[in-house]
């Protein structure tokens, strides 16, 4: 058995956390960009509640990236603690394709390695071999 | 025999197809741009920075259409490669450009074409093709002509 599938499960993480980091990322950039207006020019606006009203609009379309970016980040992340495990390949093969959309390219490696291996997932576990008792031997004359 | 490395190809030719028509829709965007903004005020574009400044962005625009064309006819040709069932790491590489096109073509492309790694190795491996080989003397069990 090779370590293909582990190398994708490690690559779908890393690609599920570059998702994670660009949630974040764009939710620093809400707040600063929310700062950076109220410290220049808080009337940038002309009354407070266009200002407001700007706000919220912004709000909802960089939260709404924030939120797709974080999405595919855990499943990402879901998808390589499951090729580790080797199970689940449907869902391990679902989280490299949101790494690839997060970092292209760990993500686009993690798809080629979890579908290669896919036969190393839900693999039966070979059987010990059983233990015989050894022939009792026979008593010396 | 299955028929996912065929199947990978026909969607790598989309994806690249797509890309290639990016390209059209890149340089369309250019010309739309510089027409509107001409028609609604013709003053605009009069001093040479402006003109400077739109032949640049005009670039830009061409330049990523061209990028995407490239990607594009590099996974048109990966995708017939991939029907022909011959160089594998090639598919592989066009289908990974593919992806850059036109996502969900792409991605479904390199899923097919890697799982479709056998069929490649299968229809790689040379067929042996029956050599003719002349028949051996035949050797007379009847003693040598003294004579």
């Amino acid at each position: 058995m090779t370590n293909h599938a582990k190398v994708g499960g490690v690559l779908s993480i890393v690609g599920g956390a570059f998702g994670i980091l660009e949630a974040l990322w764009v939710l620093f950039i809400i707040f600063f960009f929310q700062y950076m207006i109220n410290i220049t020019d808080p009337n940038a606006f002309g009354n407070p509640a266009e200002g407001q009203m700007f706000f919220n609009f912004f709000w909802l379309i960089y939260g709404g990236m924030a939120l797709f970016f974080a999405i595919l980040g855990i499943l990402g992340i879901i998808g390589g603690v499951y090729a580790l495990k080797r199970k689940a390949w449907g869902l391990t093969l679902t989280g490299a394709i949101a790494a690839t959309m997060t970092f292209f390219p760990c993500g686009i490696v993690a798809v080629i390695f979890t579908t290669m291996r896919r036969q190393e997932f839900n693999a039966p576990v070979a059987p010990l071999p059983a233990t015989v008792p050894p022939p009792p031997t026979p008593p010396a004359a | 025999m299955n028929n996912r490395a065929k199947v990978g190809g026909i969607l790598s030719i989309v994806a690249g197809s797509f890309g290639i028509l990016s390209l059209f829709i890149f340089i369309f965007m250019a010309y739309f741009f510089q027409t509107i903004i001409t028609s609604t005020d013709s003053n605009v574009l009069a001093t040479p920075e402006e003109q400077a400044a739109f032949n640049m962005m005009s670039n830009i625009y061409i330049g990523v259409g061209a990028t995407y064309a490239t990607l594009g006819i590099f996974a048109v040709v990966s995708g017939v490669l991939a029907l022909r069932r011959i160089y594998w790491g090639l598919a592989l590489a066009g289908a990974i450009s593919a992806t850059m096109t036109f996502f969900p073509c792409g991605i479904a492309a390199v899923i097919l074409v890697a799982m479709g790694k056998p069929e490649f190795d299968s229809e790689a491996t040379p067929v042996v093709e029956p050599t003719l080989v002349s028949p051996s003397p035949v050797i007379s069990s009847s003693p040598p002509d003294a004579s």
